[in-house]
């Protein structure tokens, strides 16, 4: 299977911000491949325009937290609106979130509309050094989507390393330190879907069949 | 129902009300959902109600731990999506807020919430990041909302002018009182007075909201002029120490029993053995403990304030004081005690006023009837 739209999603997206250009580069080349790149995150107003290779939908939020983790937590609202939205008019295939400030709504999007789940750790909070009061909350949710993503990415030996503290399957973290690390995130995709995909059949299958017990196990009926 | 507090789990008031409603909701035919917070990860269903909890790692402050639960209280709202319907999502208290609005935008159903107490008035003034963005909850729990349930008449009102909601947004539905839970203690007065003593009870947590401070203050005007009154000072919360050590400075700490948190039974108990429940309180939504009080038939000495207002009348079921005036709690406690025959019979219109005005089915009626609303304004 060959996805064609993509909901990306990170907090801040601006010129020269690291994650917004990695989200460039990956949505560009994406376009090259036919695959349509949403983009989700906080702005000052709320736009959705196109901007090079991304559909940007920016959100506007204006309450305060206490702290940037709640500041962050309570982003997660309107982030889930705007997925919604986006869910609702266009056909996407997969969810990619970048870092623990987009997590919470990706995993809930994720189950709600039954979509597999990418993510990139860019950095997780154990290399960071576990020393922001949060440290423990951030990292209880970045084990949240270790859990529940189809594949996690990271670009850094030293991201892997810190994530071995998870004890996690080797073959769910993919470590891209190539230099043309686009075409195999896309094939995480591809990938991802495609066994979404085929589970999703297989319920449908199965519901379909519900009440005829020897079909639903594959038994003739003759 | 979307609630962070749900028994066992019980620190204010909010727990006793979110089941008792469910309870009562649930045998008038309904179906209800409880989400709330856990020790472990659990789902089960209880009095014919299913109660999901989720459980959320501590952080260094109450509401980034908040904020953790309502996003896996939004998850596990999701999953239930995929087997069932919701006809209302119904929030309870700022810390609900988030997860319900989210639900609240997958799903047509409307949004009710019920602020159970305000922020501003519980610490008295919106002075930290921390308030502030309990109060913006509050606001955005309001905003959100279709409907927004009050407790009281005076939190309505603060509502209504500090968050500029709309009136006809706003529903007054008091809370209720299962009377015959309250009549079933037995006396424990030979435990916990001498034959001569009258005991008066206090409940509720030891903090600068409950008044405790202004009724220490008044108990030596009390025992100057009855000296057999003895006081139980009944509730945990980190001030215990604090007052009994004000109660010891004062000179009072000989007729101050200060028991920390009791038990349901033992409360029970507590309320069918005493001549008078104080309530001195400077900030009072509704106060729960009067009508608990009342069933057990024991006249309530309370705030002129919030929920005390419309569940105490006075000089009929109990008397009013003054907020935070020492004397005018003093004078309250003394008139209400000085005449066994008044007392009693205080006593018994009070009773009869929790039996016929605040029920939970009369209660249950009231929300059904915003519930409808909210799904008619969608």
């Amino acid at each position: 299977m060959s996805v064609e739209s993509v909901l990306m999603l990170t907090q801040k997206y601006s010129e020269g911000e690291k994650i917004s250009e990695y989200c460039q580069r990956l949505a560009s080349h994406l376009e090259d491949e036919g695959v349509e790149t949403h983009l989700v995150c906080f702005g000052d107003e709320d736009v959705d325009e196109k901007v090079g290779s991304v559909n940007l939908h920016k959100f506007s939020f204006k309450m305060h937290g206490d702290n940037y983790f709640s500041w962050s937590m309570l982003l997660q609202s309107r982030f889930m609106e705007k997925i919604d939205e986006i869910v609702e008019e266009e056909d996407v295939d997969v969810i990619h979130a970048n870092n623990w400030p987009t997590l919470p709504a990706s995993l809930t999007a994720s189950k709600l509309h039954e979509l597999p789940f990418v993510v990139t750790y860019h950095s997780i909070e154990e290399e960071r050094g576990m020393d922001n009061p949060h440290s423990h909350q951030i990292s209880d949710l970045e084990w949240e989507g270790i859990e529940e993503a189809s594949f996690i990415v990271v670009h850094k030996d030293k991201t892997k390393e810190a994530m071995e503290v998870y004890d996690l399957p080797e073959k769910k973290v993919k470590l891209l330190a190539n230099e043309d690390w686009e075409k195999d995130v896309k094939k995480l995709y591809d990938r991802a879907a495609q066994v979404n995909s085929n589970l999703q059949n297989m319920e449908k299958e199965a519901e379909d069949n519900h009440g005829n017990f020897d079909a639903y196990v594959g038994v003739s009926s003759e | 129902m979307l609630t962070w507090e749900y028994p066992p789990n019980k620190v204010g008031g909010v727990a006793a009300h979110v089941e008792d409603l469910s309870k009562t909701l649930n045998e008038m035919g309904h179906d209800i959902t409880v989400i709330t917070f856990g020790e472990e990860e659990e789902s089960e269903v209880k009095d014919g109600i299913e109660v999901h909890r989720i459980n959320a790692k501590e952080g260094p402050d109450i509401t980034s731990w908040v904020l953790m639960s309502n996003h896996r209280m939004q998850k596990k709202g999701v999953e239930l999506l995929k087997e069932k319907d919701f006809d209302i999502i119904h929030a309870h208290d700022w810390s609900a807020v988030p997860a319900a609005a989210s639900l609240k935008e997958v799903t047509d159903a409307p949004m009710v919430t019920t602020l159970h107490s305000l922020e501003r008035s519980r610490v008295g003034s919106i002075h930290s990041d921390m308030s502030k963005l309990i109060n913006d909850l509050e606001w955005y729990g309001a905003y959100e909302a279709d409907k927004v349930i009050t407790v009281g008449e005076d939190i309505r009102d603060e509502i209504l002018h500090h968050f500029s909601v709309p009136e006809e947004k706003l529903h007054h539905v008091p809370n209720g009182v299962f009377a015959d839970k309250f009549q079933k203690g037995n006396s424990v007065r030979d435990e916990i007075a001498l034959d001569w003593e009258i005991p008066v009870l206090f409940v509720g947590r030891l903090c600068h909201q409950k008044g405790v401070r202004h009724l220490i203050e008044a108990m030596p005007k009390v025992l100057d002029k009855k000296p057999e009154v003895k006081f139980i000072v009944a509730g945990g919360g980190g001030g215990v120490d604090h007052y009994r050590n004000m109660a010891e400075s004062i000179g009072v700490d000989d007729k101050a029993y200060f028991p920390g948190f009791v038990p349901d039974d033992q409360l029970i108990d507590l309320y069918n053995s005493v001549d008078a429940t104080v309530m001195p309180s400077v900030y009072e939504p509704f106060g729960i403990v009067a009508l608990e009080s009342m069933s057990a038939g024991t006249p309530v000495v309370g705030s002129h304030v919030g929920g005390i207002k419309q569940t105490v009348v006075h000089e009929w079921t109990g008397l009013h004081v003054e907020p935070a005036n020492p004397d005018s709690i003093a004078w309250g406690i003394e008139k209400a005690i000085s005449d066994p025959t008044w007392n009693d019979w205080m006593g018994k219109n009070g009773k009869k006023r929790a039996e016929e005005k605040f029920t939970w089915h009369r209660v249950a009626d009231m929300t059904l009837d915003v519930y409808d609303k909210a799904i008619k304004t969608k």
